[in-house]
């Protein structure tokens, strides 16, 4: 079976859940930005959390199936549209032959993600099939997906699906079955309940531990991080979200030294605006740090699309390592 | 030896940082520790990224920040956790079991071809004329140093070496350079660098390698490391065309 892109939409990459063991390299772990979503899409599919997944930021994508198959969409951004019907996320589907697939928008949450039962063929690189351009790794031929590539799939492996005491698969509960018969597709299963607050209103509230440079700003630059309300501005990617509000004043006029960063990291740029570091930020960073964002928080910003509001809540290292980061087994 | 600070920078990751200026002494204090927790080995440690005055390290969810922190404290004595109780840098002595570790860098160099032909080192003119030395000069002072490696980042494989001559110490460019060619070797500040990909740069450019440093094709994919010793050999423009 293969998966025709006829249009990428805004961006499109493959993606699993990382790199790891490179950043020594220059080479940053990457990955999904919504890590609940993207392996809750595999889950549905049976595979391994592993697998690449197609991720999809905002709208605008076509893509075709030359055959029927199995699938699942997660994540937010985007109405997902088979042969002109709606159809449901956090489900699996099964998809007809020549069915066409497409993202329409959506005001809540920012990436998508397509899984395929068997998971997509990609380059394995450097121990991942994340996409990242800057050193062509991953993906089909290290890019971000272009209009007419075609992906291929696994052929399926009778016995890859997680064994059954995988904590995982546990997380699945059982749902609303929709059992929505449409032309193009059919759809199987439960419907995973899982809640994002990036999918339910465009303001959050994050988790985040002061930074390793807290003490370098002014007190009203401390209570501002902690009480303003942050605007993800347009100019915000995968590598990082530039956030607007108040301008943040050092006390010092002490360079960093450089040093490694990595995501959920929030650097004061000379500018005085926080960056807040995501999945392909640079391993190594010059700019004093006045806070990083709780682990567990990473995924709803995986969902904030420019525009959002974002607030950090001061919270302690303690309380940063109890809050658990795989929420399919918490929630939210 | 000034005791290190220790902190969080993720709930699995924490960092050990010197408090010592960028140079050859960061740099080996930095390999010495790596060194240390390779071998012990550290509990769940995935991966540790150099730089210049500091160490990452990296860790599954075997342990965590708070976990690593205990047994790096342990590993490097007592004297640590007492002196680091909150994140002052004071001057009293150290840990002795780093220093004893004390291992000068010894490898041999490796030799990175460099055409330093002005249709290629772009901003020769320019430092030439601020660093008030002739391009022979420049070349010389450039190639003569045997330089180690201090870290890799900025961009996969952009190797940041240290120390530069005095007399070739000068600022980065006011305006960065939209695309600097890949191989171009380059200075800013007290290092030199050289640009593995085609991307925007703000280092001064002085010549270009012919040796692609990044190849994920190629064991190893990078080809210099941290703790690489490097030098530069000037290699002619018809040299530098026929390269491989």
């Amino acid at each position: 079976m293969s998966v025709l892109i006829h249009k990428t939409g805004i961006q499109a990459s493959i993606q699993d859940l990382g790199r790891r063991g490179y950043q020594r390299w220059g080479i940053p772990i990457g990955g999904v930005m919504d890590e609940v979503a993207a392996k809750l899409a595999n889950l549905i599919c049976e595979n391994s959390i592993h697998a690449p997944v197609i991720e999809f930021t905002l709208q605008g994508a076509q893509l075709e199936f030359t055959d029927a198959h199995k699938i699942a969409l997660t994540g937010g951004g985007s109405q997902v549209i088979i042969n002109g019907n709606p159809a449901p996320m956090n489900q699996l589907l099964i998809v007809e032959k020549g069915a066409i697939l497409t993202l329409q928008p959506n005001p809540l949450g920012c990436r998508t993600y397509l899984a395929v039962q068997g998971g997509f063929v990609a380059n394995r690189e450097l121990d991942s099939a994340s996409t990242y351009q800057h050193a062509g790794l991953g993906g089909i031929n290290g890019k971000n997906l272009a209009p007419h590539e075609v992906l291929e799939v696994q052929k399926i492996n009778t016995g890859s699906a997680l064994p059954d005491n995988a904590p995982e698969k546990y997380a699945l509960q059982a749902g609303t079955s929709l059992g929505l018969i449409g032309k193009g597709f059919s759809s199987e299963g439960p419907q995973v309940s899982i809640t994002n607050p990036a999918l339910q209103a465009k303001e959050v509230w994050i988790d985040a531990c002061k930074g390793p440079e807290w003490d370098w700003f002014d007190e009203d630059s401390q209570q501002a991080f902690f009480s303003a309300s942050w605007k993800i501005d347009a100019q915000s990617n995968r590598m990082g979200y530039r956030l607007k509000n108040v301008l943040l004043k050092k006390t010092t006029n002490k360079e960093l030294i450089s040093t490694p960063v990595t995501r959920g990291i929030i650097q004061v740029t000379p500018d005085g605006n926080p960056l807040l570091l995501m999945a392909d930020a640079q391993t190594i960073g010059g700019y004093p740090r006045i806070a990083r964002v709780c682990p567990a928080d990473l995924s709803i910003l995986g969902q904030c699309a420019p525009g959002y509001i974002v607030h950090f809540n001061c919270i302690d290292e303690l309380t940063s390592l109890n809050k658990k980061s795989d929420v399919l087994a918490n929630g939210y | 030896m000034t005791p290190a600070s220790i902190y969080p920078i993720h709930d699995l990751a924490l960092t050990v940082e010197f408090p010592l200026p960028v140079g050859m002494e960061a740099h080996e204090k930095v390999m010495q520790l790596q060194q240390l927790l390779w071998q012990f080995p550290l509990k769940g440690l995935t991966e540790t990224v150099p730089a210049y005055n500091s160490i990452a390290i990296y860790l599954n969810d075997q342990s965590n920040w708070m976990e690593a922190k205990k047994e790096l404290e342990k590993l490097l004595g007592e004297s640590w956790s007492r002196q680091n109780k909150s994140f002052a840098k004071d001057d009293r002595d150290g840990n002795e079991q780093v220093e004893n570790l004390d291992q000068k860098n010894t490898t041999a160099p490796v030799t990175i071809p460099v055409c330093y032909d002005v249709s290629l080192g772009f901003d020769q003119e320019i430092v030439c004329r601020e660093l008030k030395v002739s391009p022979k000069e420049l070349i010389q002072l450039h190639s003569q140093i045997v330089y180690t490696v201090f870290m890799i980042g900025f961009v996969p494989g952009f190797p940041y070496m240290g120390e530069l001559d005095d007399k070739l110490v000068m600022p980065r460019k006011k305006t960065p350079l939209a695309k600097v060619p890949a191989g171009s070797v380059a200075i800013a500040g007290k290092q030199t660098g050289i640009y593995p990909f085609e991307v925007p740069g703000g280092w001064q450019i002085i010549g270009r390698t012919p040796l692609i440093l990044f190849d994920k094709r190629r064991d190893p994919y990078c080809l210099l490391q941290p703790g690489m010793n490097v030098k530069f050999e000037p290699i002619d423009l018809p040299t530098f065309q026929n390269w491989k």
